[in-house]
């Protein structure tokens, strides 16, 4: 096989584009500060990489702390309440006044668990995120790496997530954690494989698998964007996205993990205090990352929706939200499934469904039929 | 100088994309986009990986000097024992009391090889998918479908034998 | 993209193996029972005969995949030896109406399916163009055979499984850690690279070659890797046994082959000695293994381990080599399945022991007389295939240039030690007067009729190798002598 016509055209993408050369105020201050041997290169690039991470996951945070307030107020006027209030315009500080009653609170661990397991399930969730944030682009020069296989470096980190759940729950040495820790095992295991299948049918249109060129790629109109510009094919794999996705972030209709009637809290029944609180924490910066994944994905990233309006990290947010209505909507609208209907549906129908869709789209592309 | 790290993990990144990169050449046909030897990669993850694993530590330590201060009856929670025990719901019965370790259903064991199953056909997948784009027309398609009906052959062998139900006493 | 025509054999295994599954899980039982068997043993003789058609003349690749013309002959034998597995797993199936001592297989498609999965492995093997396919190609032969050794509901079968397992395991870690330490020395894993960068004077080679030459030593079940043998031959289920016996044994000669004339071919001197220590320890404890054996299935472990010991006797020779264990693997395939086909209908009513087989010819005179040749064919008794297959052996390592003739001397000694125990089985049917204890637990041995023409068949094809020179002459053209 002549490989030479077969490279990817995108490569020079990531040069144009690349954060990290530029210089920020704070960086310039910061090499004048220290004199480095090498010129400054490598320097200035890592403490631009340290200032865009720092940036990150201030934002992510936050946004963790927005989707709280969001969900609260939202699940308040679904039932016909009014949501938190009090604190702060519109209850929006209701978070923060939370997170620092939980911050407060003291660090308590039950007798019966595993010191170590114990500490380590917390920290590992929040890691996990982080490191997924690291490869979505916000925008045209807004990331803080850019790896070739940053779909597939995805896939990896998402594992961590559920390892925590797992490594929380044995070491709560609880009956109750236990139950819903290997529930959250079994669960999330299931629904990745058929997420991973709607990540391929995005590699499989495009051709690449770092996330910067699958957003490059869709530019232009919102014809662009692989939902539609894949006829059938590209819808059918969102609605399985945002299926999987629910399921992976614990969600509900998909959360017999926690399932508060039956196993009093699952994985976390015996976390308290600012251990739990990262679980929940991580829980909503996850949320933020599969609704910014589909919408990289899916729906075009940071490219905004016709040619004539400007591209931007705004377009991303407004994506993302709107992905992160529809969860919070799922959430107070379906009720919970039994452990084996959430079985049944991913291997007796997701699966072979999602197998099929690629096939699909297999075809699609051999014959030309695209957007 | 806490900057001399820096070019030495630049040196490690260069030395073992290099390598991937011979490795990969010599034993097999190099079609696909392979990991760029740019260290611009790898700086920014490296860096990264530290600082995410820094910031939930220290967010554990903070809570616990701020929360050991701010408890009011510290002494009274110390010397209380039913605080330490696991939570039962105060279900006092021995059915539930006691030590979580114990056996528990085998379905997870079959979910779990399942999902080895599927996750590596869908880890054979992306060397497929990744080329699709640029291989002529019905070309992968062929060799995608065939290795697809070979698995779905075993998948449904699986579905018939009841694999996939999870009330199927097994 | 064009196929060679040598690799429709491999694509047919996959695609029947693809089939059996598929018609086990979704047809009637009826109709699938039909199908799983009778489909699998025809589809396997009729691949047989479309790997001698195909025979290419020359080289044949398709990327890192190369068809050699003188693997055919080794395809040929482990699609007969799967076809006779597939045959002699009659009376263990499932709704066929026969019962066995052990029980019924417990999924008679599944076993079906996973012969020829692991016959394609084998193709795999003989196929193989780099270290990564050999090794995946020796897995897909091996690892179907676990699951297969579990396949009677008895604790035998379990411990057999079990067992197998673990060793598998274990010289998998062996074949693996070699191939490391091969790629270190070599720098590639592709065997035309390795043939020229792997010399006598790298010593981290050396470590690799021990190690690759241990794990599968440990498939060939030659000493001193042979421990698993006794166990696992008398708790699997038995045609389970007699694939151990055969077609893992050809897959691991035809993978050791094509090691010391591909990538190896530069250690020459020095394998060589490796090979004859191999072949001397083999033989000599195999052969005072099976001296004192009192369960068939157990003599027939101890005595392969032994005849594993001559095969590796010709490895030492030159170009004969090849043509020579490939006739003898063919004939010792024939040789052992009549052996345990017979053993198969004794077994169905009780315990595979000697004294069991006593006055067998008086009640079975056809399952005596087949045992018998079957005995002398191991053994190497002139008019039978075996004795040719055993002359060719010694042949090979006799070659100019390679005159092992202390070597020679030895392993005749050894087929002299090994003509007693066979005889001992002769005269335990034909000789010896069954006791009264040995009689009253023997009700009359079932024969179906099925097995009784493959035994027929068997027994003929043995004859017709050892006499008719042609069928000689033209194994050995199909390797490519």
């Amino acid at each position: 096989m002549d490989t030479s016509t077969h490279q990817p055209v995108q490569q020079s993408v990531a040069e144009r584009l690349d954060p990290h050369t530029a210089t920020t105020p704070l960086g310039d201050w910061v090499r004048e500060l220290c004199d480095a041997p090498d010129g400054g290169n490598l320097l200035s690039m890592t403490i631009n990489v340290i200032i865009i991470i720092i940036a990150i996951c201030a934002f992510s945070s936050l946004t963790a702390m927005v989707l709280v307030w969001m969900e609260r107020k939202l699940a308040g006027r679904f039932q016909r309440r009014l949501g938190p209030t009090r604190t702060g315009p519109f209850g929006l500080l209701q978070t923060a006044a939370d997170g620092l009653k939980l911050f407060l609170k003291e660090g308590f661990r039950p007798n019966a668990s595993d010191p170590f397991t114990y500490y380590l399930a917390p920290l590992l969730p929040l890691t996990g995120a982080f490191m997924v944030l690291a490869v979505i682009p916000f925008g045209p020069s807004m990331w803080i790496a850019d790896p070739e296989l940053g779909l597939i470096f995805i896939s990896a980190i998402a594992g961590l997530g559920v390892l925590a759940l797992l490594i929380g729950s044995w070491g709560s040495n609880n009956k109750y954690s236990l139950m819903g820790g290997l529930r959250a095992g079994a669960q999330a295991i299931s629904y990745e494989v058929s997420l991973i299948l709607c990540f391929l049918l995005i590699v499989l249109a495009s051709g690449e698998t770092n996330l910067l060129n699958i957003v490059e790629g869709q530019q232009g109109n919102f014809w662009n964007w692989w939902i539609i510009k894949l006829p059938g094919a590209g819808f059918i794999a969102f609605i399985f996205f945002i299926i999987t996705s629910t399921a992976e972030l614990n969600r509900t209709p998909f959360d017999t993990t926690e399932a508060e009637s039956e196993l009093t809290g699952g994985f976390h029944t015996e976390y308290s205090g600012i251990a739990f609180s990262m679980f929940f924490l991580a829980e909503y910066v996850h949320m933020f990352i599969a609704a910014a994944i589909g919408a990289t994905l899916f729906l075009g990233g940071y490219n905004a929706p016709f040619e004539f309006l400007p591209d931007g990290w705004w377009w991303l947010m407004a994506k993302s939200y709107a992905i992160i209505f529809l969860y919070i909507w799922f959430r107070w609208t379906f009720p919970r499934l039994r452990i084996d209907q959430l079985m049944a549906l991913e291997w007796k129908f997701l699966l072979p469904l999602s197998l099929i869709n690629l096939v699909f789209a297999g075809i699609l592309i051999a014959m030309g039929w695209i957007l | 100088m806490f900057f001399d790290f820096v070019p030495l993990i630049a040196a490690v990144s260069d030395v073992t994309s290099a390598t991937q990169n011979k490795t990969l050449e010599t034993a097999m046909d190099t079609t696909g986009p392979i990991i760029s030897e740019n260290v611009h990669h790898f700086l920014p993850l490296t860096i990264l990986v530290c600082l995410a694993l820094l910031v939930p530590v220290s967010m554990l330590l903070i809570s616990w000097f701020a929360g050991k201060y701010a408890r009011v009856n510290r002494d009274l929670s110390d010397q209380s024992k039913e605080k330490h025990e696991p939570f039962e719901c105060g279900i006092q019965t021995a059915a539930t009391v006691g030590q979580a370790d114990e056996r528990f259903s085998v379905k997870f064991y079959i979910i779990g090889m399942l999902f080895l199953v599927f996750d590596l056909e869908v880890a054979f997948l992306y060397p497929f998918v990744i080329r699709f784009k640029y291989a002529e027309g019905w070309d992968l398609l062929w060799v995608l479908l065939a290795f697809l009906v070979l698995l779905e052959a075993g998948y449904l062998y699986l579905f018939r034998k009841g694999a996939l139900d999870w009330e199927k006493e097994v | 993209m064009t196929l060679p025509t040598a690799l429709w054999t491999d694509i047919a295994l996959g695609s029947l193996a693809c089939i059996i599954l598929l018609s086990e899980s979704l047809l009637g039982p009826r109709l699938r029972k039909a199908i799983v068997f009778h489909g699998a043993w025809i589809g396997l003789v009729l691949i047989g005969i479309l790997t001698v058609c195909t025979a290419p003349e020359s080289e044949q690749a398709i990327g890192n995949y190369l068809i050699r013309p003188w693997t055919i002959p080794f395809r040929l034998c482990f699609c007969i030896a799967g076809a006779l597995s597939v045959l002699l797993s009659r009376n263990l199936l499932s709704g066929t109406g026969h019962t066995h001592r052990r029980g019924l297989l417990v999924s008679g498609g599944v076993h079906i399916f996973l012969i020829i999965c692991s016959t394609l492995g084998m193709f795999v093997v003989t196929g193989a163009q780099d270290l990564i396919t050999f090794l995946v190609g020796i897995e897909l032969a091996t690892i179907p055979l676990y699951v297969q050794a579990a396949m009677l509901r008895d604790d035998f079968s379990s411990e057999a499984s079990a067992k197998y397992l673990i060793i598998g395991s274990l010289s998998t870690a062996f074949t693996v850690f070699g191939i490391s330490y091969l790629y270190g020395a070599g720098n590639s894993v592709h065997f035309d690279t390795l043939a020229q960068t792997l010399t006598a004077d790298k010593h981290f080679a050396w470590v690799g070659v021990i190690f690759v030459l241990a794990g599968i030593g440990f498939k060939l079940s030659a000493a001193p890797f042979h421990m698993w043998a006794p166990d696992i031959y008398d708790g699997a289920p038995p045609p389970v046994t007699a694939y151990i016996a055969s077609s893992s044994k050809a897959a691991g000669l035809a993978g050791l082959i094509l090691l010391v004339y591909g990538p190896f071919q530069q250690l020459g001197a020095d394998l060589e000695n490796i090979f004859m220590f191999l072949a001397i320890i083999s033989m000599t404890i195999g052969n005072l293994g099976a001296l004192r054996q009192k369960r068939f299935n157990r003599f027939m472990a101890w005595s392969s381990v032994a005849q594993i010991g001559f095969v590796l006797m010709a490895l030492t020779g030159g170009d004969l080599a090849i043509p020579s264990i490939a006739f003898y693997l063919l004939v010792y395939i024939i040789g052992n399945f009549i052996a345990f086909f017979v053993v198969n209908c004794l077994a169905s009513n009780r315990p595979e022991t000697f004294s069991n087989m006593r006055g067998l010819s008086k009640q079975s005179p056809l399952l005596a007389l087949c045992l018998l040749i079957s005995m002398f064919s191991l053994a190497g008794i002139p008019p039978l295939g075996g004795f040719f297959g055993k002359f060719e052996l010694f042949l090979a390592a006799a070659q100019p240039g390679h005159e092992h003739f202390y070597l020679i001397l030895f392993a005749a000694i050894n087929a002299v030690v090994s003509l007693y125990y066979y005889m001992i089985v002769v005269k335990d049917i034909y000789i010896t007067e069954p006791t009264h204890a040995d009689n009253s637990t023997c009700p009359a041995i079932a024969i179906l009729p099925s097995q009784r023409l493959t035994l027929v068949v068997l027994v003929i094809a043995i004859i017709v190798l050892g006499v008719w020179p042609a069928a000689h002459s033209w194994i050995f053209t199909l390797a490519g002598s």
